[in-house]
């Protein structure tokens, strides 16, 4: 019955054969939270949609696997900017050069032997020189800057967001709903208003559906088609979660997948596999592990993690 | 905090389905940017709750205004109907947002 399908494109995994999935979190580069911070003040300022960048990236064809996640957002983000005509290919390889020199370290006394043939040496955090998509993506900030579209306290404040706020949030929501049913049942009802009652702030920007497991049903999440994760709530999603072969196989085997990140479920288990692929964006509420009565809600907090948010783990305690 | 209470539904004016009823997906190719996956395409599935309208992502991504919004559903499929080689148990299920003009009346037996 499979042959129904037709691929819209390299994007389009859901079902496809993929390997196994490497399930460590490599976090994420700064240049990486610059790129991310960069898109979004650019769709919130209504500059480009969301949807332009994802066809622009869908039309890069074969090399969609070539380039790492945010190097196709980088280059998504130079085709989109270029069609609106927001800049242009001359300033920006201009600004290239200048964002290139920026890394240059002083030559100050170096060994004979260790003169790097008197060319300038270049670095960033990872000791080697930069990118080149790490390089476009500064350029591209520079140049909305110049044309003051954006400013970069907004990217550095976005990028504070990341590291130090938004990651809390789905913790702290869980582990209300633990501990006041009223609350819990709003939630699962209409979860944006739920969730703003705690004061916190959804920027108007994502519109969220909070899902339960119980005994009966476990819940699981993907995007098949790029990335959809409710950021403002939950952070970054983790590496894995943007790989190739999560996105292919959740949707086709979502026991199998769970299992390889050593969650076994029972076949009595209904389990609900959610593809996260237009503008509703899904948080796991998961069951409330025993052993944790009396607890107050920053203890529970505590073990609550991103992946159990995503569906793909379980929060337990630890007995030993 | 905000003043007005922002509900994570908006409104779903002149809504074609309803929650419970059944739906095919169009099995159309036709190229562009769209929201719906290729294997869930020619697939039966039941309505399971209607988020509301929304600009349409298929003129928004090529510059457009999205308009007119169109209505999403959450349609919900039994995974044996999805994958003839399902290997999970058969009441497992997939829920996937479905615009409006995508979906199909199907007459019940």
């Amino acid at each position: 019955m499979n042959d129904l399908s037709e691929k819209m494109g390299p994007h389009d995994l859901g079902g496809d054969d993929a390997g196994p999935i490497d399930i460590q979190d490599y976090g994420m580069k700064h240049w990486e939270k610059q790129s991310n911070a960069l898109r979004m003040t650019v769709t919130k300022k209504k500059l480009a949609t969301l949807d332009e960048m994802r066809r622009a990236a869908e039309d890069l064809g074969e090399r969609y696997f070539e380039l790492s996640y945010f190097e196709r957002l980088a280059e998504a983000l130079v085709i989109v900017l270029k069609e609106k005509k927001i800049i242009t290919d001359e300033e920006l390889d201009s600004q290239i050069v200048v964002v290139k020199e920026r890394f240059n370290v002083p030559i100050v006394d170096l060994p004979h032997d260790h003169d790097h043939d008197g060319k300038p040496i270049q670095e960033d955090e990872s000791g080697e020189g930069p990118l080149y998509h790490q390089l476009v993506s500064l350029a591209v900030q520079d140049l909305l800057e110049r044309h003051s579209f954006i400013d970069s306290v907004e990217i550095r404040e976005k990028i504070e967001k990341f590291d130090a706020d938004y990651p809390n949030r789905g913790p702290k929501v869980v582990a209300r709903a633990w501990v006041d049913e009223e609350f819990k049942s709003q939630l699962l009802k209409d979860a944006n208003p739920a969730i703003e009652s705690m004061g916190i702030d959804l920027e108007h920007a994502v519109k969220l559906i909070v899902v339960e497991n119980t005994l009966d049903i476990h819940n699981i999440v993907v995007c098949t088609l790029c990335s959809c994760y409710p950021r403002q709530l939950m952070g970054q999603p983790p590496t894995w979660y943007k790989s190739r072969s999560y996105r292919s196989r959740v949707v086709k085997d979502p026991r199998g997948v769970l299992e390889e990140f050593g969650t076994k479920l029972p076949l009595t288990m209904q389990v609900i596999t959610h593809d996260s692929n237009a503008d509703m964006r899904y948080m796991v509420l998961p069951r409330r592990p025993s052993g944790t009565e009396g607890w107050d809600e920053a203890r529970l907090e505590s073990i609550i993690s991103r992946d159990a948010l995503v569906g793909i783990s379980i929060p337990e305690i630890n007995t030993q | 905090m905000t003043d007005k209470i922002i509900s994570s539904y908006t409104l779903a004016p002149n809504n074609r389905f309803n929650i419970g009823d059944r739906v095919l997906v169009h099995s159309n190719s036709s190229p562009g940017h769209r929201r719906t996956p290729g294997y869930i395409r020619g697939r039966m599935g039941i309505i399971e709750r209607i988020c509301g309208e929304f600009l349409n992502p298929e003129e928004l991504a090529y510059g457009f205004d999205g308009l007119p919004k169109r209505i999403l559903y959450r349609v919900s499929f039994k995974q044996t109907d999805i994958w003839s080689d399902y290997s999970g148990a058969v009441n497992d299920t997939l829920e996937i947002e479905i615009y409006e003009h995508w979906l199909l009346p199907v007459e019940n037996s």
